[in-house]
């Protein structure tokens, strides 16, 4: 048959929508147009899913397809695909049309045949349906039966060449064993413009499923491999983030539920950021995510509450205990609930389950608890891919969100988390246990916060009836008590200082009293200095009186003597 | 369409007759060879046959209607059992079995 050459390809060659969320993202627009697509993979790998979603989105926006039917029957397929929210019923036989190729297991061959007489009876249905995009599912089984590589590779030519002549988009779908090998078809990749391989694997028992462009002529998709997953609507795509990283900030603060937090965080969380709390179990860290729901409701914004731990109930009973009531808010709306166990499903799927709900129920605030359980499911570094993208995903809705992560064993001394997300939390606040003198205390310490200035201070995080307090530590000469030993501490600290003040009003006294004394000793000397002034006074007149009395006498004693008076220097005038 | 009657020489019995189609595509090599072993067959055992021989390539709409997947396909309407050989018909003792005739004579 002669075979006309392939129109030359635009640079831009045009392409079809999937309609599969992220793979149209990541193959830069779809599946190329009048081309041919070959979709490998293993059994059960959603090969069939994949071609028939196309062709679903093509009838969506009017293109009728034509699914040809070789390995399973075509009610088998539609039985199968009735989970999915595409209206089969409503299109089959209008604008998609089945057409069964399945031998007979009993089939009677008798000698080489060719593939004409299917592809004339597609090309009889493509011209009277109008149909542009054909798949041919299992193509695999039916040159098996030719048991015959050079006559399987002219019917695959054979197959390429038809579909270039007829210009319609064909998805050619075939197993492969679990190394993408298969020595029957291994030219057919080098004759199709597009491969994709899908994959299906264990890891650490928990199966995830994923996807890869492995050629892709005419464009530079990426093709590392990509999570995938099968939900309601068909197949989704994790698309690998070629966004950049452009968040809507904001300078709005957000309680976090306690107000001394508050204070010490400068204000409370900025809205639409990530906060981390870790620590290790019992450390309180679901109270304060509680506390910060409590907080949100109040001001009357939407929260969503993700638990994978415990159940809705008994959280909200929980919390009643700390005074922390979410069950009105939770009967009115405000608070959604939802709680899962982590291994229920792989980390892709409770991603996109979070998406679900987010868009549902359209939170301003959310809270997962714990959201290192995903790290049980499917591995570390999956899991921590998964994770960022959920944080991305709050962000870029402007969701305030809260996680806490647990730190288990030795980790509690080295700050660090399993799952690495501390990069990527703005603000993060790390619970810890301080264990003394036969206690266990609480304390709360904010590692860091990005874009705000913070308190570097330990402190003491109490639970009691009326909530949930800060109170500041002990912390002297590198000493840091809390609880009854801080209490302790302080008592007798202030029984120290009582006692000090005692003796300083003692010894006060006792100076006033010395004070006291050596005056009245000053007023005695004094006294006793007046007095020996007034002897010494009276002792001079005395002897001032004494010496005239000397003298007087001695005159009379002269006067009445009138005797002689030897001559004296100085006395004659006596003797006249 | 092309129709091609083929009756052996001498035979003149109306009724009994097996009725075949043969599904071909043009001038397609397993289907010439189909042909050509379906009329040695034919000769050889003398047969009674009311074949119809229909190309795919003119008529895709019988393809269609008869969910012809591969060409040559060799279809026998009567008498019963209806059976479908595909293949160029090379090999002898299933294209036999397909009609329903002993392997030997």
């Amino acid at each position: 048959m002669p075979t006309t050459p392939a129109k030359p390809r635009p640079f831009n060659q045009p392409r079809i929508r999937t309609g599969i969320p992220g793979f149209d993202e990541v193959s830069g627009g779809g599946l190329p147009d009048s081309r041919t697509t070959l979709v490998v993979g293993g059994p059960g790998c959603g090969k069939t899913i994949f071609a028939l979603q196309t062709l679903v989105t093509g009838v969506r926006q009017g293109v009728s397809g034509i699914f040809v039917a070789f390995e399973e029957s075509s009610l088998q397929i539609i039985a199968n695909c009735q989970n999915f929210k595409w209206d089969l019923n409503k299109i089959v036989s209008k604008k998609l049309f089945f057409l069964d190729a399945q031998i007979s297991p009993d089939h009677l061959q008798a000698g080489k045949f060719d593939l004409n007489g299917i592809l004339a009876a597609v090309k009889a249905k493509a011209d009277e349906s109008g149909a542009r995009r054909v798949v041919f599912d299992g193509i695999d089984v039916l040159l098996s039966l030719l048991n015959d590589a050079v006559a399987e590779r002219r019917e695959i030519a054979r197959l390429n060449n038809w579909l270039l002549e007829s210009q319609l988009t064909g998805i050619v779908t075939a197993k492969t064993d679990c190394n993408m090998v298969n020595p029957r078809l291994e030219y057919l990749p080098f004759i199709c413009d597009c491969v994709i391989s899908l994959h299906h694997e264990l890891v650490e028992r928990v199966a995830l499923r994923s996807l890869r462009i492995l050629k892709y002529r005419g464009s530079n998709a990426s093709t590392s491999e990509l999570s995938m997953i099968i939900g309601p609507n068909g197949i989704e795509i994790a698309s690998a983030a070629k966004t950049e990283l452009d968040y809507p900030v904001s300078t709005d603060r957000v309680s976090s539920g306690v107000a001394r937090l508050d204070t010490m965080l400068g204000g409370g969380y900025y809205r639409a950021t990530g906060i981390l709390i870790s620590g290790q179990p019992g450390t309180a860290k679901s109270t304060l995510c509680g506390a910060f729901a409590k907080a949100a409701c109040e001001r009357g914004e939407r929260t969503l509450y993700i638990s994978y731990d415990e159940s809705s109930d008994q959280i909200v009973r929980n919390f009643n205990s700390v005074n922390l009531p979410l069950s009105k808010f939770k009967r009115s709306g405000m608070l959604r609930m939802y709680s899962v166990e982590a291994e229920s499903q792989s980390s892709d799927e409770h991603f996109l389950r979070i998406q679900a709900l987010v868009c549902e129920h359209q939170p301003l605030c959310m809270v997962i608890d714990p959201l290192s359980s995903l790290v049980r499911v499917g591995g570390v570094s999956h899991a921590a891919n998964v994770v960022s993208r959920i944080i991305s995903f709050a962000k870029q809705r402007k969701i305030t969100v809260v996680c806490t992560t647990l730190l288990q064993g030795a980790f509690d001394n080295v700050e660090a988390t399993p799952l690495q997300i501390s990069t990527i939390a703005d603000t993060w606040i790390h619970l810890s246990y301080q264990i003394r003198a036969g206690e266990r205390n609480r304390a709360i310490t904010i590692v860091k916060s990005r874009g705000m200035g913070h308190s570097n201070q330990v402190r003491e995080l109490v639970l009691s009836d009326n909530g949930i307090d800060l109170t500041d530590v002990y912390s002297v000469e590198g000493e840091v008590l809390m609880g009854t030993a801080r209490w302790q501490r302080e008592n007798q600290e202030r029984l120290q200082q009582h006692a000090c003040e005692i003796e300083f009003e003692c010894r006060r006294e006792q100076l006033k009293n010395s004070q006291a004394e050596a005056l009245t000793r000053i007023e005695l000397a004094k006294r006793e200095l007046k007095l020996r002034e007034a002897e010494l006074e009276a002792l001079l007149s005395q002897k001032k009186a004494q010496q005239e009395q000397w003298i007087q006498t001695q005159r009379e004693v002269r006067n009445r003597r009138r005797a002689d008076l030897p001559v004296q220097h100085g006395s004659r005038k006596l003797l006249s | 369409m092309t129709v091609a009657r083929l009756r052996p020489e001498g035979a003149t019995e109306p009724d009994g007759r097996v009725v075949l189609t043969l599904y071909v595509a043009g001038r397609a090599p397993a289907s010439a060879r189909a042909i050509a072993n379906l009329n040695a067959l034919i000769q050889e055992r003398r047969l009674v046959v009311d074949l119809t021989i229909v190309d795919v390539l003119e008529t895709p709409g019988a393809a269609l209607l008869e969910r012809i997947l591969v060409t040559p396909t060799l279809m026998k309407t009567f008498p019963a059992p209806h059976t479908r050989v595909i293949g160029d018909l090379s090999d002898k003792k299933i294209l036999l079995q397909g009609l329903g005739l002993p392997e030997t004579i």
